[in-house]
């Protein structure tokens, strides 16, 4: 899992938003890798084409599998991908 | 019933080729034109310098664009509704052919907001059917004043005529951007608080999930 925060597009200082992000991830124990985007929700839509929060979905090839998929579906997939992985990997 | 159309391809140089597409009925079954002889060129000396996509009118629809401009009954609808496309085209490149859609007019491809983000971006959102399953899902809307991805190439959008007869494309020299199912993920490079630069290189060999996220 890597986390993209859009938050600099929000704050004026690094201040502002860097403890609040620490701490929602420190609460959650969540030690996701945790990027910052300069450019917040301009470059997310730049870079992605994602206009709003959401997923994407990415396999071991670096292939776009899935976006804004939650739930059951996104679970569906992963798995789904960890066989086709297996498989591959039988293979060699 | 289908209706035929004819879409033209300006090369550079002064050829120019033509092909003969059909129109889907929106509530039809994605039909996949045959593909033009437009192959795939290493050479990119041999691309075309624009593409002229003709457009026809079409009833289709698109999942609501929310922007900063939508009022709360406009939310409430436009949820429920969709966003309503008016026309449609065919744009074949790199041996694959992709349905190209505008919504109502006005048209603009310049984006007088201050940021590109989706909730501001003022420039008209074209949706280009990229897995010819006739189905407009939200990340096919691509914003007219950025480079936009079709299949792996970028191309900038240099003119929508202002009664949405025709669009033009231009190949762009931008780094690959945006996501398309099926598709590579675009390189990035971005750092966390201590630094860290991460990429996407680095999660090579492992599936991974991005999740864009703020703290708001």
């Amino acid at each position: 899992m890597l986390l993209l925060s859009v938050d600099p597009d929000y704050f004026p200082d690094d201040d502002d938003y860097l403890n609040r992000a620490e701490q929602i991830l420190g609460d959650r124990a969540l030690d996701w890798l945790n990027v910052f985007l300069p450019g917040g929700w301009g470059e997310a839509q730049r870079t992605f084409n994602v206009s709003g929060y959401g997923k994407l979905l990415v396999d071991p090839h670096g292939v776009v599998r899935g976006v804004n998929l939650h739930g059951a579906d996104l679970e569906r997939l992963v798995r789904q991908i960890a066989v086709e992985t297996a498989k591959a990997d039988e293979l060699k | 019933m289908c209706q035929p159309f004819i879409g033209r391809l300006r090369m550079s140089g002064c050829a120019v080729l033509l092909f003969v597409a059909p129109i889907a009925g929106c509530a039809e079954a994605p039909q996949r034109p045959p593909l033009a002889a437009v192959g795939h060129d290493p050479d990119e000396s041999q691309q075309p310098a624009e593409i002229t996509i003709v457009m026809e009118g079409c009833k289709a629809s698109r999942p609501a664009h929310i922007s900063s401009d939508t009022s709360l009954v406009g939310l409430l609808f436009s949820a429920a509704a969709g966003e309503q496309l008016v026309k449609r085209g065919m744009f074949e490149f790199d041996g694959e052919s992709h349905a190209v859609y505008l919504p109502k007019p006005p048209y603009s491809v310049t984006n007088s907001a201050e940021s590109d983000g989706g909730l501001t971006n003022k420039s008209t959102l074209i949706s280009i059917d990229q897995n010819g399953d006739a189905e407009l899902a939200e990340d096919e809307g691509w914003f007219a004043s950025l480079p936009v991805r079709v299949g792996d190439r970028m191309f900038d959008v240099i003119e929508i005529a202002a009664d949405g007869s025709q669009v033009v494309f231009k190949p762009a020299t931008a780094p690959m951007q945006g996501v398309v199912i099926g598709r590579k993920s675009p390189p990035f490079s971005f750092q966390t608080t201590d630094g860290e630069v991460v990429t996407l290189e680095q999660f090579k060999g492992k599936t991974v999930i991005f999740d864009i996220w703020s703290v708001t």
